[in-house]
Order: C-alpha cells, then structure tokens, then sequence
C-alpha cells in the first residue's frame, strides 16, 4: 500500500508496529500524501507507527507538522523515527521535536 | 481551382513544380530535335553540296578540253593539242572519284554520274580514239572526214547535256537544303517561343495558386492571431487552406481556447479575492512591525516575502522596551494562508506584551506559549534578541528557529545564535536565554526566517546557513544586507521562492562612532 506524490515514495510494511518508508523530499507539495500515508497505517487501529527517514533528503515546516500529526494521534505512544538523515535530525534538534518523538538512528 | 482540403501544401507544390519541369523538359526536347535537323542541314550544305558544285565546277572545263584538244589535233595535226586530251583523262578520273564521294549526300548524283561517265567514255572510244588514230597512221584528211561528218560532235554534246544535268541535280538538292534550313530555324523558333509562353503562363498558375495555398492562409491566419493578440479571446481562428496551414490555426485556436478558460478561472478567483481580500489585507497589517523609533547609533532594516499570495506564516518586528532596551524578533509559523496569519497575530500580541512588559526573551517566549495553548499540528518558531544599548549587551532565545548571528566589530568570527529550547505550540516547552556583551565595538545582529536557509535550486543544494554570514560580513547598511539576502536567495532558487522569507537586522555603532555622531 503506498500513498505517493511526483517527489515522495511512502510504501508501508506492515509489521508490528507498521514501517512507513519515506524516499524524497517533505515539503508543502508531499506532505499530504504523508499525512494520507499514515492514515492508511492506522486504519486498523495500531497504536505504534514507525516512519523510516534514511531516504528523505529534504523535510521543512510542512514536513514537520505531518510528523507532529502522526506523532499527536498516536498519543500516549510516541512517534518513532528511524535512520534520519543529518539534516532531518539537525532540524528536529533545532526544534527541539527530538525530545518528543522517539529517535532511531539505526544500526551504524 | 477546386483542391481536395486533405492535400498537403508540399504535394500540391510537387504537382506544380512537376508540371513546370515536364514542360520545360519538353521545350528543350523539341528544340534539341529541331536543332539537331538544323545542324545536319548545315553540315549537308557545308560538307556535300558545296564540294560537290566545286568538284563539278572542275570538271566541266577539263571534259570540255579534252573535246577542243582532240578537234584541234585532228584538224592540224600538231602533237601539242593533243596534250589537253592525254592529260584531261587522268584529271577527269579523278573528278569522278571525288563526285562520287558525295553522290550518297545527293540524291540522283550517282545516276548522273554513271550516265555522264558512260557518254564520255563511249564518246572516247567511237569518235576521239578513232579519229586520232587515222592522224596517228598518216590520214589526216580521213580524221578531218570523220569530224565533219559530225556525228562525233553530237555525242560530245550529250555529254556536255549530262555535265548540265549533273549541275541541275546538286542545284536542286542545294535548293532542298536551303528549304530544309529555312524550314528548321522557323521551327526552331516556334518551339523556343511556344516553350516561353507555356512556362510564362505556368509561372502565372504557379503565382495564382501561391496567393491562394500560402499568401491568403497566411494573412488570415495573422488577422486572427492580431484578433487573439489584441485581448478578444472570443473570436475563434479559423483557416481555410492546406492542411498546414488548418493545423497551425487549429492549435492556435487550442490555445486561445485554453487562456479563455484560464482567463475564466483566473476571474473566478478574482471574484474569491475580492470577497477575501479585505480580510487578508487586515491580518496582513496586523503582521506588519511597528513603528519604531529612530535612535542615534542604531540602524535597522527588515522584509517579508511571502511565498504566497499576500499573507505570510512570517513576520518580524522591533519593540521597545522598559529602561531604554529594545527587542527585535523573527516568528515562523508553519503553513501559509490565513490559519497561519491568525496564529502569527496571536503570538505576536502575546509576545510583544511579555516584551513591553520587561520580560527576558526566554521569560516572553514561555509566557507567550503558555497563553497561546495547544495549537494542535500547527506550531511557529520565534528568534528574540533584547538588545540592551546602555550596558552593550544582547541577549536572546529561540524557540526552534533557524540560526541567527551576531557579528561583533569587524575582524571577529560571528557569533551563532542557535536555538534555545523547542518550537512553539503543539508540546510545552522551556527555553534558556543566552547574553552577549560587545563592549565599544559595535554589533550587528541578523535573524532570518528559514525560507532564507532552505531556499533551494535542489534537495541537495540549499542557501545554506554559510552563505547567509557571507553575506552579513560583506558589511554595508543594514537595508543593503537585507537587500543582498534577498536577491541572493531568489538567484538560488532560480524561481518562486517555496517558503515565506523574512530577515531583520540591527546595526548598534560602537561607542567611539556615537559620540561623534551629531
């Protein structure tokens, strides 16, 4: 299942929890197809989501209030985020969103 | 001319230029063949009949010697006048041998030929041989008999016919030859004048069809166009004429038919505006800094570019503040459009209030947080500088926004100014204020919204933050920095900028260029 604009791949794994897989950018043009992405994750009532970052190579304001969306549905749980590239975690740094999603810098 | 609508210009000009080539192929065909009769006249004239009238020309008076010689002996008896006749044989051979070269160029020469030649010799062998020989053996009187009987002289004047004759057969075929030649070069001009006038008057056909395939099309299709051009988008173009010319007005019409819907969507979306607009324009001004007070020693400049539309999610301002300080801020706030301004607008009252309070910018972000609420997914980030003039100190938080710098005197590296604590609205957050004292120096200080640092050809090739302090260490007045951010942020993008774009910047002269000021 993936909900995909022109600039951004979303595929979802469905584990447990669910892995959402972001190749792209996160701007204003795909964020809604992120935000359409999770919907579809949570459709059956999972109340953990992780999203897999390693291929997004651009996020903004935008991007950043799809994740705050997710990450606010799912409370009390938390957003996971895996693998973000430096600029993402620079930017969640920044933001200080670092300390309310759950960070997964992967294996290496 | 009535042609099928579905022929292609460059098949209807094949066909003419085909006809045009036939025609003229044929011209010169024609001419080539009358030519060539003409030529073959001339060299008849040139290499048969005039060589066959000069050859007969010697002849004649060879033969009539030949006659005179023999008569003379006879009657004389003297040796010498029979020289003519013993010569003359040989020459008259040799006459007949270059006549007959050219009796397959004449017709009836060879005719003539054999006849004269059979009299000559038949002459020669009843009556000229006869007679010389009765002088040869002494009976001379016998040879005189013989000539006067005159039989021998009515057989040299047949021959002296047959020469005539000879004569009357190359006349002729000159005469045929003239006729001929006369008959060509008419000939030879009518096809070359027939030839002219057919090509003239296909070239007429030619420019006919030319005004009526190309010339009238085109100018049609300029009339519509200029009509389009003009702004009456409602008249359709239509042209009438080969299938390039109907297509090319076809997708004109295309065209015309697409910015008469855009048109027509672009009004609608006037109508929206005007319904909205004044509501946009309010928040817009409420969005704008206040007026702000010059002071000696202090120099400001600011912008904000909107991505979209007229309302910006940004906006910045300079504050005043209790004891002579004064604070400049950047707020971002996320998404555009009015949700966005409405936000800016909260938190910028409640910002400014905590600042015209007295407030520490750490203290104003929190107090302004905390009355802004849960805003749910939307959030704003905040840079706050306080600048304290009289005791040559800033001091700022951030509530998750892009770096700013502080650039303090000249030769130093630039101070930056990093977020302090989290974004604004969605999560409760505290935030820890940080100081900076310039002592004599001065100090400049930029805050800038990320739509400057983002601002992007490509995901790989931001404006990044290095080329913003390049930038604020060229130096110049602060309306200039501003100025070079801007510009220099729209080159990098190469279009629309994709996110709102503000800057502030604050110049503080150091001491020594206060005082000096008047």
């Amino acid at each position: 299942m993936t909900a995909d604009s022109p600039r951004l791949l979303v595929s979802l794994e469905e584990t447990t929890p669910p892995v959402l897989v972001l190749t792209g950018e996160l701007d204003p043009s795909t964020a809604a197809s992120l935000d359409a992405a999770v919907d579809d994750a949570l459709r059956d009532g999972a109340g953990e989501l992780v999203i897999d970052m390693a291929g997004v190579s651009f996020v903004d304001s935008s991007g950043l209030r799809s994740l705050i969306s997710a990450h606010k549905r799912l409370a009390p749980s938390r957003l996971q985020l895996r693998r973000p590239t430096p600029f993402a975690l620079q930017l969640l740094s920044i933001t200080g969103l670092d300390d309310q999603f759950s960070i997964d810098p992967g294996a290496d | 001319m009535t042609v099928d609508h579905r022929i292609s210009l460059r098949s209807r000009l094949l066909v003419v230029v085909a006809a045009l080539a036939v025609v003229l192929l044929g011209v010169t065909i024609l001419a080539a063949v009358v030519a060539g009769s003409l030529s073959g006249a001339v060299d008849q004239r040139l290499d048969v009949i005039y060589p066959a009238s000069s050859s007969l020309g010697n002849l004649r008076p060879t033969v009539i010697d030949l006659e005179t010689g023999e008569r003379g002996y006879v009657i004389t008896g003297e040796a010498s006048f029979l020289e003519p006749y013993t010569s003359g044989l040989g020459e008259i051979s040799e006459a007949f041998t270059a006549l007959r070269r050219f009796e397959g160029g004449i017709p009836g020469l060879s005719a003539a030929i054999d006849k004269t030649q059979a009299d000559l010799t038949a002459w020669q062998a009843d009556h000229a041989e006869p007679e010389i020989a009765a002088v040869q053996r002494g009976d001379r009187a016998a040879g005189i008999a013989l000539i006067q009987a005159g039989e021998g002289k009515n057989r040299f004047d047949v021959v002296r016919a047959d020469l005539d004759a000879m004569q009357a057969t190359i006349d002729q075929a000159s005469d045929a030859n003239r006729e001929r030649t006369q008959a060509d070069q008419r000939s030879l001009r009518n096809v070359l004048v027939a030839g002219l006038v057919a090509v003239a008057a296909l070239i007429v056909v030619l420019m006919m069809l030319l005004t009526r395939w190309v010339t009238r099309p085109t100018s049609q299709l300029v009339e519509s166009v200029g009509v389009v051009a003009g702004g009456d988008f409602r008249e359709m173009v239509a042209v009438d004429g080969p299938p390039e010319f109907a297509a090319i007005g076809s997708a004109v019409d295309r065209m015309r038919q697409r910015i008469l819907a855009e048109l027509d969507e672009l009004e609608r979306y006037n109508e929206a505006l005007e319904q909205t607009g004044p509501v946009v324009q309010s928040l817009r001004a409420e969005l704008e800094p206040q007026d702000f007070a010059p002071r000696t020693g202090v120099e400001v400049a600011g912008c904000v570019l909107a991505a979209e539309g007229l309302l910006a999610g940004d906006f910045y301002d300079l504050v005043d503040m209790p004891g002579g300080r004064f604070s400049m801020l950047v707020a971002d706030v996320s998404g555009h459009g009015h949700e966005a301004g409405v936000l800016a607008i909260r938190f910028k009252f409640l910002v400014e209030a905590a600042l015209q309070l007295g407030f520490e910018p750490s203290a104003s972000l929190a107090w302004a947080a905390d009355r802004l609420g849960d805003t749910g997914t939307m959030f704003l980030t905040c840079a706050l500088v306080v600048v304290d003039r009289a005791a040559r100190r800033v001091s700022y938080a951030s509530a998750g926004h892009s770096p700013g710098v502080l650039l303090v005197g000249v030769d130093r590296e630039p101070i930056v100014l990093e977020s302090t604590g989290p974004l604004i609205g969605p999560f409760p957050g505290v935030w820890r204020t940080e100081t900076h004292t310039f002592a004599e120096a001065a100090a400049t200080i930029v805050l800038c919204s990320d739509g400057l640092i983002e601002a992007r050809a490509s995901a790989d090739e931001l404006f990044g933050f290095e080329r913003f302090v390049a930038i604020v260490r060229d130096g110049g007045t602060m309306a200039e920095l501003v100025e070079r951010c801007c510009v220099s942020a729209r080159d990098h993008a190469g279009e629309r900028l994709q996110d709102d774009l503000t800057l502030v910047a604050v110049r503080i002269e150091g001491t020594d260029q206060i005082f000096t000021t008047p």
